[in-house]
């Protein structure tokens, strides 16, 4: 035989061999694959801290120890972990996907409670004081919890709040950051916080800046009061180090956080790039074992656990409970297995390799009618924070002008296309703060013809542009039965779903309306999405508007109508989303969207449109000021309504989120706006897992 | 079972048909373009009878002929069967979308009328569902039945209508995309290898370069610079082939070309450069152009089946996207809904394939030493 | 031939700038930018500014140009924007071993594959089998890749259940591995390189042996000592149940490579083999009356080998991109996924970095298919 034949084959052949004894050792690991359950509780470099400390605890006397090694949970990324740096997650790495295996460990004085939004003390040990005028600038004084520690014993102090809050500061950190410690001449205009000392160990002074307001909730409770702490002892050298290098902020983030005590339930722990990350529980996890308790009246409690603590902050008085549930760590290790994309990630779901997958757009339709049949699962479906909407370009005409917007926002019938043509794939919406964020949400906003048949919404859509003065060559028409189109329509008759589609359609000073554009992601992208504009297409057509769709790649639309822009002249027209803002401030974004602050020329801000409304400006300037969250849901209130009778977006509709876990899986919430994907940082260390 | 081997022809029958042609223009009879005429129909005859021996290119054949009958298919269908039931067979808007009425229960005895409240939250958008409320549950993806022969997606549309519509639009891309190759391969091969030197070296070096570019990230480079349709694509995928590998490829074949005694008999005759090529070079290196146009349109198709599988490009609806469509709406990776997978898989393989075939056996019928006998 | 190889290389080496400031004005023509990735209404608009000025992006096109060339050439590729503050080269050294690992095991097993196939199609030419194998091969060459892989994966992972499902190792049983999955696959893929090279030695050095026995005898017993010493490195290495764990998961991916990539090997072959046959010095073998197999083993296929060798030697550049369908379509985080995130998301030093390093590559490819060409073409062996 032939010899360099021969060679060929022979190499093969070992290829082919390497696989088939690979394929037989495999037996191995397939045993060890099986009962390698809760054998490692930390990875070499967390295990040192846990209790060798004597932490200075004060409080507790009932020290329930914490059932902690009750299992694994094991639950599937669909997109790699980039950086297990906190700093990065919240700046260049600011993936959700690294928020599901970094967000939990760090602790703030002050957090949002879970499902029901409201602000608690974390490692304050109070409500947030109200801020008193020192000389012309405001401060307010907040007492620390004692008896907090990370997870190598050091103690949790206010020096670690001012630590990180002067490295934001002296970095000047991006993204995330700024909303935690606005920059002095950032958004905030004249309000920004000044400085932060630690009087004590457990006593913290915010100084704000002068001015004749005090700083308002998006400032004060909704921002500095929520921003993680990061351990003093384990970072300070790094960023000193840090700060001689040429780029401070990059020598940061660069560097390994692997080792970084947590004071969150759990620990980070392994990773090993592309595969997988794993975190353990934390032992001397502060509020293990306290049960959190909403009550009807939004009163909250939290009480027992290892800490010993019994807290009550509202009003009080109600005992119908809204929400319960005890804080873990009841899992002793929770991996994150890391799968290139969804379907992979449902099939090992499918095939019980995982326990739940954190996939932040939820459940596909199409897997959830699989995984219906399958026996075993459990199921969950919740609102989602996020919007689709149309924008308008207000710099062009005939899109400034009001009633064009509004016959559109007739025509459009978002109740058809969602029950309908989606079959129940999205849902219709009127105003921007979806209605599951109930304190929040105001029903009464304009829904232009919801509920009203098609021929009649056609009618008072034209009717508004006539009496704005448009004008057709070939008039619009919703014919009526046995109508004649070409004499005065009859209005006794009823309608026959049949019209006539207006022609040559002219603005009231006599401009024939150009060809539309309606810039929309592809069906590839998004059917949904597209589906709609196609539709919007075909209603803009029955009006008489002659109305482009077409089909375009995500970035092309983010480049012709985000920031940086020329003239915004570019487009007429398109449809995105927003993903979810601040639910415990949702109007905060409407101030992004359409503040004349904000426009996208000029200003280099979100707001596409153009919108400039000095009614809405007014209510922007109030809501910067309120102090309180009954004031700031007043104004929020008007806000939507002052959107959505002006409709500088016509707000087209929202996805439920489905989630599905095996039902050994116990979470301590399952109906949260946005899906248990939306807060898994509040709900990984309460999880529990009983086979 | 030895193959006797004959001694091989040393011109493929074209180069043969145009090669007494050139010699004998002056002193024929018969007015040119007959001789022409004739020449090529009865080269035509012979390659034709070369080709039908190859079983393989047969099967090509039929598969496209099967194809080309769906394409030309779709219009007829909707202008006919399908006509006043646009609303449901438009490959793009069009759906229905049968649902199921269910009455919500706590304790479910029939679940063909009834479901339990929990699931019934599922199903009802307002995610208010309650006991004694209805819900509508959508039954798509519906199996094949006798509306809809191929079922339907998750958004009720047909899947045959889509199937076939799409059959249309492959067939424009592979056209336009090997239509452009060959035009580009073709002149640019023939050039470097007439000229030589240093427009030999620039067009070869460009070549390299394309060559040097991984296709499908180079494309969707592409698609997110331009609005891709797809005559763009076919266009872009064209010019890549045109200028990179197929040029090469041509370029060799024009080499032996150009030593042939008959284009030195031309260049005597005082034929100009672009007389030559265009005129001796180009019609005898076109045999071997046909048959990389094939492999193009297989390309083409495959590329912009992937392409709109990963959801990159911006079309109406083709085979690709709708495996997409499936996959966005988690019905990849399981087999009890074949029907939204299977058949646009089968399609762009099935198409790809023939047309591979029939360059295969064309192939054989250029390339006389790959003849059986 | 030096000269020759010097003009070539030269010629090469400027096609690579070329190629470098085509891709860098390629993608800089993209629309949108890495940073409208971070839209964000919570977070102030000015960040995006931030976001610009921290990747170099508001420096303009020909400072970022000429900055990127620049360092190109002093071996600084760049950071990577997905991946701030990791270094392009960073990124893709975590990713080389895996592609590499997957994709030479493919690379083998289909050439192998279509090797052999195309031998038998061209000697059983025109027989029923012939037809059959053409068409299963075409059709497994034209198959829509993605879905043929989602297929394979539906039936042998997610039906069958003999392969795991995506992934390349098992979370569960790595978690207290004190190995990196980085230096399993190195362990792995220097040890298959060693068992090659110790492989062509053998056959070299038997092959100079005049006795046929002592060629039988040094062959078989050297192929024994090499496969010996892998296997007793492997037995005896702590690596070996993850090796292991890796290779379990890799074999989907390698079988279905394999099964698209060997029909075009095959039909390679084949033709290369039918047009070998017409040689003369096949027809004078076959008067000599030397024996079927023999002619086409020895006359034949060695020399139709060339063709083969070389599609193999511009096949091994683009191994290093990897599958970009494969990659992403099995979850195998390796170049082409890299490549492929790096392209859709506008991360242009990564893409620009993974795409010259492919482009790289490949013109090493061309030079040495030019020598390899110098060395196995008997005409040429023959002059010298």
């Amino acid at each position: 035989m032939n010899t360099r034949n021969r060679v060929l084959r022979l190499m093969a052949v070992f290829a082919a061999l390497a696989l088939i004894v690979s394929a037989c050792t495999d037996d191995d690991s397939g045993t060890t694959e099986a009962t390698s359950a809760p054998t490692t509780t930390a990875a070499p470099t967390t295990t040192d801290g846990s209790g060798t400390t004597a932490a200075p605890t004060t409080a507790p006397e009932t020290t329930e120890p914490t059932e902690t090694g009750g299992g694994v949970f094991t639950t599937a990324l669909v997109a790699d972990l980039t950086t297990n740096n906190f700093w990065a997650y919240l700046d260049p790495e600011s993936s959700v996907h690294n928020g599901y295996v970094l967000g939990q460990s760090h602790p703030a004085l002050y957090t949002l409670s879970i499902p029901d939004f409201l602000l608690v003390p974390g490692t304050a040990a109070e409500m947030p004081p109200a801020l008193a005028q020192e000389g012309e600038n405001w401060v307010a004084t907040i007492p620390l919890r004692e008896g907090m520690v990370w997870s190598d014993g050091e103690p949790v102090t206010a020096g670690d709040y001012v630590f990180t809050m002067n490295t934001i500061k002296d970095l000047e950190l991006g993204s995330n950051w700024i909303s935690y410690h606005p920059f002095k001449d950032a958004e905030a205009g004249t309000r920004w916080l000044e400085n932060v000392e630690a009087i004590d160990d457990y006593t913290l002074k915010l100084t704000f800046a002068a001015s004749d307001n005090a700083p308002g909730l998006a400032l004060y409770q909704n921002g500095v009061l929520q921003a993680p702490m990061l351990p003093e002892h384990f970072w300070a050298d790094i960023v000193t180090g840090c700060m001689a290098e040429e780029d401070p902020k990059a020598c940061l983030y660069a560097t390994d956080g692997t080792g970084e005590p947590s004071a969150g339930t759990d620990i980070f722990s392994t990773w090993e790039p592309g595969a997988f990350a794993s975190i353990v529980a934390n032992p001397d996890y502060y509020y293990a074992g306290v049960t959190y308790t909403v009550f009807d009246d939004l009163t909250f409690n939290q009480a027992g656990g290892a800490a010993g603590i019994d807290e009550t902050y509202g009003p009080g008085g109600s005992t119908e409970i809204l929400s319960q549930y005890a804080d873990g760590p009841f899992v002793s290790e929770v991996i994150y297995s890391e799968y290139g994309g969804q379907d992979a990630a449902y099939l090992a779901f499918l095939e019980g390799d995982v326990d739940y997958v954190l996939n932040p757009s939820g459940v596909p339709s199409g897997r959830r009618d699989q995984l219906l049949a399958e026996p075993g699962l459990e199921f969950a479906v919740n609102p989602s924070e996020g919007f689709r909407y149309l924008a308008f370009n207000l710099r062009k005409s005939p899109m400034n002008i009001d009633a064009f917007r509004q016959a559109l926002a007739y025509v459009i019938d978002k109740e058809f296309l969602m029950n309908s043509v989606l079959a129940g794939a999205g849902i219709p919406i009127y105003s921007l703060v979806p209605e599951a964020n109930a304190a929040w949400y105001t029903d009464e906003v304009n829904k232009w013809g919801s509920g009203i048949a098609e021929g009649e919404r056609f009618d008072m859509a034209v009717q508004l542009l006539k009496d704005a003065g448009f004008t057709w060559d070939v008039e619009p028409l919703a014919q009526r039965l046995e109508d004649d189109p070409d004499t005065e329509a009859d209005e006794s008759l009823e309608y026959s779903g049949v019209f006539t589609d207006g022609q040559g359609m002219r603005t009231p000073d006599g401009n024939l309306v150009p060809e539309l554009e309606l810039l929309t992601p592809g069906p590839g992208y998004d059917p949904l999405r597209s589906t709609v504009a196609t539709w919007i297409g075909v209603w803009g057509d029955r009006l008489g508007i002659p109305i482009d769709v077409n089909p375009t790649d995500f970035n092309t639309i983010v480049d012709l109508t985000f920031p940086p822009q020329e003239d915004g002249l570019g487009w007429d027209m398109y449809i995105l989303g927003w993903g979810g803002g601040d639910p415990s401030l949702p109007c905060t974004s409407h101030q992004a969207f359409f503040g004349a602050d904000q426009d996208a020329v000029g200003f280099g801000g979100f707001n596409t449109p153009g919108y400039n409304n000095a009614e809405f400006e007014a209510l922007s300037d109030a809501h910067d000021l309120a102090t309180t969250v009954e004031e700031a849901r007043g104004i929020c209130n008007d806000m939507e309504k002052n959107i959505s009778e002006n409709l500088p977006y016509i707000v087209l509709f929202s996805t439920p989120l489905t989630d599905v876990w095996r039902a050994g899986v116990e979470f301590p919430i399952t109906d949260v706006l946005g899906g248990l994907n939306a807060y898994p940082n509040a709900w990984v260390g309460q999880v529990k897992v009983t086979e | 079972m030895v193959q006797d081997p004959r001694p091989t022809p040393e011109l493929a029958p074209d180069e043969a048909a145009v090669g007494i042609d050139a010699g004998t223009d002056e002193f024929d009879f018969e007015p040119l373009w007959r001789v022409r005429l004739r020449l090529a129909w009865e080269g035509f005859k012979r390659n034709w009878a070369l080709f039908s021996e190859n079983k393989v290119g047969i099967i090509g054949l039929i598969i496209i002929g099967i194809f080309f009958v769906m394409a030309i298919g779709h219009p007829i269908l909707m202008a006919t069967l399908w006509s006043d039931k646009q609303n449901i067979y438009d490959p793009e808007i069009g759906y229905d979308a049968p649902v199921k009425t269910l009455l919500v229960v706590e304790e479910v005895t029939d679940p063909e009328t009834q479901i339990d409240p929990e699931r019934a939250k599922l199903f009802d958008a307002s995610l208010k569902a309650e006991v004694g409320d209805t819900v509508n549950v959508p039954q798509q993806p519906a199996p094949p039945s006798l509306a809809h022969p191929l079922g339907t997606n998750p958004r009720g549309n047909d899947v045959l209508s889509q199937l076939m519509f799409s059959t249309k639009a492959a067939f424009m891309l592979g056209l336009v995309a090997a239509l452009v190759t060959v035009l580009l391969a073709t002149t640019i091969g023939s050039v470097a290898a007439y000229f030589g030197g240093i427009t030999d070296t620039l067009l070869m070096r460009l070549a390299d370069l394309v060559l040097l570019m991984p296709l499908i990230p180079i494309l969707i480079v592409l698609s997110g610079m331009f609005q891709v349709n797809l005559v763009i694509l076919g266009l872009i995928i064209g010019v890549l082939n045109g200028f990179g590998g197929t040029a090469i490829i041509l370029k060799s074949q024009a080499l032996s070309v150009k030593v042939k005694p008959f284009v030195e008999a031309a260049r005597v005759a005082g034929g100009t450069n672009w007389h030559i090529i265009f005129r001796h070079i180009i019609p005898n290196v076109l045999p071997l152009s046909f048959l990389y146009m094939m492999f193009t349109v297989t390309e083409a198709i495959a590329l912009e089946a992937t392409l709109s599988f990963f959801g990159l490009l911006n079309v109406d609806m083709s085979w690709g996207l709708m495996i997409q469509i499936a996959q966005s709406e988690g019905y990849l990776l399981r087999f009890d809904t074949w029907w939204l997978i299977v058949p646009p898989g089968l399609a762009v393989t099935f198409l790809a394939a023939a047309f591979f075939l029939v360059g295969r056996a064309m192939d054989e019928v250029v390339n006389p030493r790959l003849r059986a006998r | 031939m030096l000269g020759y190889i010097s003009k070539r290389v030269a010629q090469m080496a400027l096609l690579f700038v070329v190629f470098l400031t085509l891709l860098f004005l390629l993608l800089q023509a993209q629309p949108g930018d890495f940073a409208s990735q971070f839209l964000d209404p919570r977070i102030p608009a000015a960040n995006q500014e931030l976001i610009r000025q921290r990747l170099g992006l508001d420096q303009g096109m020909w400072g970022q140009y000429w900055t990127y060339i620049t360092n190109f050439f002093t071996g600084d590729l760049g950071t990577s924007f997905m991946r701030y503050p990791k270094t392009v080269w960073a990124v893709i050294v975590e990713r080389i071993p895996r592609t590499m690992f997957l994709f030479t095991m493919a690379t083998m097993l289909s050439y192998w594959m279509g090797f052999l196939s195309g031998k038998m199609l061209a000697w059983r030419r025109g027989g029923k089998l012939e037809y059959g194998i053409t068409l299963g091969g075409v059709f497994l060459y034209t198959v829509f890749y993605p879905w043929f892989a989602l297929m394979m994966i539906w039936l042998w992972a997610a039906t069958l259940e003999i392969v795991p499902i995506n992934q390349f190792l098992t979370p569960d049983f790595w978690l207290d591995s004190p190995f990196s999955a980085t230096s399993v696959f190195t362990a792995m893929i220097w040890s298959s390189v060693l068992v090659v090279g110790g492989l062509l030695v053998v056959q070299t050095v038997a092959g100079r042996m005049k006795e046929y026995r002592t060629q039988v005898l040094l062959r078989r017993t050297g192929r024994v000592l090499v496969f010996g010493i892998f296997v007793w490195y492997w037995a005896s290495s702590s690596m070996r149940p993850f090796a292991a764990d890796i290779t379990h998961h890799a074999v989907l991916p390698v079988v279905t490579l394999a099964f698209i990539a060997f029909a075009g090997v095959m039909l390679i072959t084949r033709g290369s083999m039918l047009e070998t046959l017409r040689e003369d010095y096949i027809l004078t073998a076959r008067a000599k009356g030397v024996p079927d197999r023999i002619i086409r083993d020895k006359h034949a296929a060695r020399n139709a080998l060339l063709p083969v060798v070389t599609s193999f030697i511009l096949g091994l550049a683009f191994i290093i991109g990897g599958g970009l369908v494969t990659e992403t379509v099995f979850s195998w985080p390796g170049m082409g996924e890299l490549l492929l995130t790096a392209v859709t998301s506008n991360d242009i030093p990564t893409a620009i970095g993974t795409l010259a390093l492919i482009g790289a590559l490949a013109l090493i490819a061309h030079i040495v298919v030019d020598i390899v060409y110098l060395f196995l073409d008997p005409r040429i062996r023959v002059q010298g």
